[in-house]
């Protein structure tokens, strides 16, 4: 019983991480980290916590590429 | 509320407030405001409100569960799709078809100052030089470049001024938020990861569990008439935990159960008849009231009852 409650909760986890994963994959290029973060949205409850707290929390490469590109002009 | 309901609350209160910091944190580095993060949160508190409120409908009932779960969705593929001015501050190289076509006041101070400078010939020997170049010679030519060429200038000066500026500020606030938003993220995590654990480890539960050298028993938490000074067997403090957990769904439960086998039990325990054989019985007996098991419950009074004429 417990087991298919349990099942049924992470299926349905699955299901909503299928439907940020486009999104999150095109943030994570975008601010110039590995889209294949990602992926850490599968993680049952906490994905999207982790993936929220990386982008958060780690400097955005396109950022630094920004502030190179004007610190040579 | 108890105990473990109070725990799960407060650990979900942290990871809501450490994931909402998150999106303001991932907003405000786009370039976005954070308070955009109001809305997901504004859309649970709408979807828990038709959830409870309109509980006994369906409609109501699907559209607060609808509304908790598009709402943040949608705002992740928003988010993925909009500009991000602080990623894209800096705007494009001016061209000189651009700026011809354009009538404002900094492009027309511009197309003056160059005019002005060709007329008290206190020109920028470097662009006279080039448009001289490309003129091949002819004057009027030159002069028309010179215009051209200044105007480009002057306007991608006036650009790369601007870009400094928005970027000096972007870096200085940025550097200021750093630490303090390291610190705080580190500190949230550190909590709910301590607050995981701790729910889940070994000392939880077996704190949670009735400690056999306490001298309460089961049958306390039915025993509301009992004073921390009344010479009973549990002590005030012990009384308000046990029946804070009596409370509890598995408590319920169990209660259930020992009811099913003794009806009426939680009136005879408070018997002082019962009261006084149970200070008669030894340690294993006493033991049993302090199983959170209504079998070890039932046992108990199974004993109490067949000692009885």
């Amino acid at each position: 019983m417990w087991l298919t409650h349990i099942l049924g909760q992470v299926m349905a986890w699955g299901v909503v991480a299928s439907l940020l994963l486009y999104p999150m994959w095109r943030i994570f290029r975008r601010a110039g980290l590995n889209p294949r973060l990602s992926l850490l949205l599968y993680i049952p409850y906490m994905g999207l916590f982790i993936v929220s707290g990386i982008l958060a929390l780690t400097d955005w490469p396109v950022v630094d590429r920004q502030n190179a590109g004007s610190d040579h002009q | 509320m108890t105990e473990r309901w109070f725990l799960f609350i407060l650990l979900l209160v942290v990871v809501m407030a450490t994931q909402a910091w998150f999106y303001v944190r991932v907003l405000q580095k786009a370039g976005q405001s954070g308070w955009w993060t109001a809305t997901i949160y504004l859309s649970w508190l709408l979807g828990l409100v038709f959830i409870v409120v309109g509980g006994a409908s369906l409609m109501m009932l699907v559209s607060g569960a609808l509304l908790m779960a598009v709402v943040p969705v949608a705002a992740i593929w928003l988010f993925a799709f909009v500009r991000w001015p602080l990623i894209s501050t800096t705007e494009p190289t001016p061209t000189w078809k651009r700026l011809v076509a354009t009538r404002d006041s900094s492009t027309d101070r511009w197309f003056e100052m160059a005019a002005a400078e060709l007329e008290s010939t206190n020109v920028d020997r470097a662009t006279w030089a080039r448009a001289l170049a490309l003129a091949e010679g002819g004057e009027p030519a030159a002069r028309a470049k010179y215009i051209q060429f200044r105007v480009v200038d002057l306007a991608e000066r006036e650009r790369r001024k601007q870009a400094e500026k928005v970027e000096d500020g972007n870096i200085v606030a940025r550097i200021a938020s750093e630490a303090r938003s390291k610190a705080f993220g580190l500190t949230a995590l550190s909590l709910v990861l301590l607050f995981s654990l701790w729910s889940l480890s070994p000392w939880k539960l077996s704190d949670s569990a009735p400690n056999p050298a306490s001298s309460g028993n089961f049958f306390d938490q039915f025993d509301s008439g009992k004073t921390p000074d009344s010479g009973g067997v549990a002590s005030g403090d012990v009384s308000a935990q046990r029946l804070e957990r009596a409370r509890t769904w598995d408590e319920t439960m169990e209660e259930t159960k020992v009811e099913a086998a003794h009806p009426g039990f939680k009136r005879l325990v408070k018997s002082p008849k019962f009261e006084a054989w149970f200070q008669a019985q030894n340690e294993e007996v006493k033991k049993l009231a302090d199983s959170p098991h209504a079998a070890d419950a039932i046992s108990l009074l199974d004993l109490y009852k067949a000692g009885q004429p």
